[in-house]
């Protein structure tokens, strides 16, 4: 496999080059299917090797991790970025601008950026990923420990051995 | 002495709330469901937090309280200080100092980047000794250390030389370990990719033990670093691509065996002057493609064994035809510097691009016999004049004199005297008056660039005015 790996590699980009417009299936766990161009798919790290390695392009990728709900809106993101181009300054500019919308509005629900942000995990979109985590970063930074617990429900859980090794670092240190 | 939370409760005191025990009820729906993330997610999110914001997590319940030791460390001075912090100020550092061993102490690696600066760490010898330890032993990927009090006399900790994980080395106002009692090996520094040495004081072992111990190194600079001695330099490394020696001080630099080197910057090297000349020697550097700036004026040139003289003939003992890039500081008007123009010129018959700094204002009168080098006649397709100083119809009309058709166009922007200039004989004439100040070494050694020298003007033609390099 190691060695074929590169050479299908290059034969699937080289195919990609002259088909550009190849479509792939990913279906979710609710087998709902949803039909993107490779470009979109291929902002996967995860379904990119699959394709690169020969993968059963034609019959799909079932992702029995991800829900419908969550996989269009992974969707969403991987459209913008696999089929849009982004090498002049306006173009990066409105990637971004799309970016920040995504996330603002994904902030709004707290439950369902979780979902996609596993998703990103799973699927190693890396963009994506990025993108998630550093809002629930941005929420995370500048409060009290209070205000996180209440920002995201956190439960103070503490256990008596939790408290003494901090206090131990905290004399240690 | 301090602690973490203690730590973080000075920074931002009203952050550290007391341990009430009390239940909160959620502004979400009640549920905790980003603790039911998996770890590497958590992680992920505190390692992208500031290190006050991160070390804040582990008292937010039982799920949380592990995570940052988790996330490798990325600790950056800036992030630790407190408003109205002062390094240079002794109860400040000493307090920086405390923090920043608290925090080395609290995580267990493995470390990835840590960016210091502090002062008068003369008086704080076993913190230093006890950081470069932890460094070592938790596998330390990018270290900055950067010590702001002068002299330069703080003696870097010989467990640098432990810290085998190192990909980027960054040391400022200090001085290299002597006897560190380790015999340099290509074992020590296996994985380091960048040193950075800055107003450091330099020993010709120093640089030299570095590079043995380097086997991967590809940027070597010296910036503003200096030593009260005659330093001669002699580069030997086998995967060395760019070497920037930067308003340091140095009697002679020898590119002994560098077979990779692509990149020789020479800047303002005459900042500290020690000898009136610095000898640059080329021996073997088979894919050098950038050199300068070339300053005749302080360097005597040296190709593998002949010093370039300005009534020599070319001959294939002084060529260095790898070179594309070729950059030189003139003073126009001084006879003895405008002549080793050509001596330049033709030690390096390929170069694309021939830029010249003039300190004095622009007298082109001396290109006439330049025309004649083979370079200029085959492969020279742009010569640049940074800093122009001189009228725009002075230079038109000696441009002319030459016989050469020109057409110019006055480039309108906020950057006074700046004129772009189009000659038949060299496909493209450009002058400018850069800001002096915008180029700096960070760029000077980014390899990404083709013309490092450029970076002001390809950025400016490119975004304002890409009609004049069609």
């Amino acid at each position: 496999m190691a060695t074929g790996s590169g050479a299908a590699a290059a034969a699937a980009d080289a195919e990609e080059k002259e088909s550009g417009s190849r479509m792939i299936t990913l279906t979710s766990n609710e087998g709902k299917a949803f039909v993107v161009t490779e470009a979109s798919a291929r902002q996967s790290a995860t379904i990119r090797s699959m394709v690169d390695d020969g993968g059963c392009v034609d019959k799909g990728f079932p992702l029995p991790n991800v829900d419908s709900k969550t996989l269009a809106r992974v969707i969403q993101y991987c459209d913008e970025h696999g089929n849009k181009e982004a090498h002049t300054v306006d173009e990066r500019a409105a990637l971004a601008k799309f970016d920040k919308d995504f996330i603002a509005e994904l902030d709004a629900d707290k439950a369902f950026l979780y979902d996609v942000t596993m998703a990103a995990n799973y699927l190693h979109i890396q963009g994506l990923f990025a993108l998630t985590t550093q809002c629930i970063a941005d929420t995370i930074k500048g409060k009290t420990p209070e205000e996180i617990r209440t920002a995201f429900g956190i439960e103070y859980d503490l256990t008596a051995q939790d408290e003494e090794e901090i206090k131990e670092e905290d004399t240690h240190a | 002495m301090f602690s973490l939370l203690s730590l973080a409760h000075k920074l931002c005191p009203q952050f550290i709330s007391p341990n009430t025990g009390e239940r909160h009820t959620s502004t979400n729906d009640g549920r905790d469901q980003i603790t039911a993330l998996p770890n590497n997610l958590l992680s992920e999110i505190v390692s992208r937090l500031p290190i006050i914001d991160a070390i804040r997590t582990t008292t937010l319940s039982h799920g949380w309280s592990r995570i940052w030791h988790s996330v490798p460390l990325s600790l950056d001075h800036s992030q630790i200080r407190r408003a109205g912090e002062n390094i240079l100020d002794d109860l400040s550092n000493n307090a920086m100092v405390a923090r920043v061993s608290s925090i080395l102490s609290s995580q267990p690696g493995p470390f990835n980047s840590i960016h210091l600066t502090c002062s008068s760490m003369g008086s704080h010898n076993d913190a230093l000794k006890s950081w470069f330890k932890a460094f070592a032993d938790k596998h330390l990927k990018e270290l900055a250390f950067l010590n702001l009090h002068y002299p330069n006399d703080i003696m870097v900790p010989t467990d640098l030389f432990c810290c085998k994980s190192l990909k980027r080395l960054y040391l400022g106002g200090v001085q290299l370990p002597a006897n560190t009692g380790i015999i340099p090996c290509s074992h020590t520094f296996h994985e380091l990719w960048e040193i950075c040495l800055y107003r450091c004081i330099l020993h010709e072992w120093d640089i030299e033990n570095l590079l043995t111990c380097s086997p991967k190194v590809e940027k070597l600079s010296l910036v503003n670093s200096a030593c009260g001695w005659p330093l001669r330099l002699h580069i030997r490394s086998h995967s060395l691509r760019c070497m920037l020696h930067w308003a340091s001080s140095l009697e002679e630099l020898a590119m002994v065996s560098t077979p990779c080197l692509e990149r020789l910057i020479l800047w303002r090297d005459d900042a500290l002057h020690w000898s009136d000349c610095k000898k640059i020697k080329i021996c073997s550097t088979p894919k050098l493609q950038v050199i300068g700036y070339l300053n005749p004026a302080d360097h005597v040139l040296q190709i593998r064994d002949t010093v370039i003289k300005n009534d020599m003939k070319a001959s294939a003992a002084t060529v260095v035809p790898s070179v594309e890039v070729l950059a030189m500081t003139i003073r126009f008007g001084v006879h003895e510097e405008e002549r080793m123009v050509p001596c330049f010129l033709k030690c390096f018959p390929s170069s694309i691009i021939a830029r010249t700094q003039t300190t004095n204002e622009v007298n082109l009168e001396f290109w006439k016999d330049v025309g004649s080098i083979q370079c200029v006649r085959s492969s020279i397709k742009k010569v640049i004049f940074d800093d122009f100083s001189g009228e725009e119809c002075d230079l038109h009309s000696s441009l002319s004199l030459h016989k050469m058709q020109i057409s110019w166009k006055r480039f309108t922007s906020s950057l006074p005297r700046r004129i772009f200039l189009q000659g038949v004989l060299w496909g493209m004439v450009q002058v400018c008056a850069s800001a002096k100040n915008a180029w700096n070494y960070q760029m000077a050694s980014d390899l990404s660039l083709y013309d490092p020298f450029g970076y002001i003007v390809s950025a400016i033609t490119t975004a304002s005015c890409p009609s004049l390099i069609a």
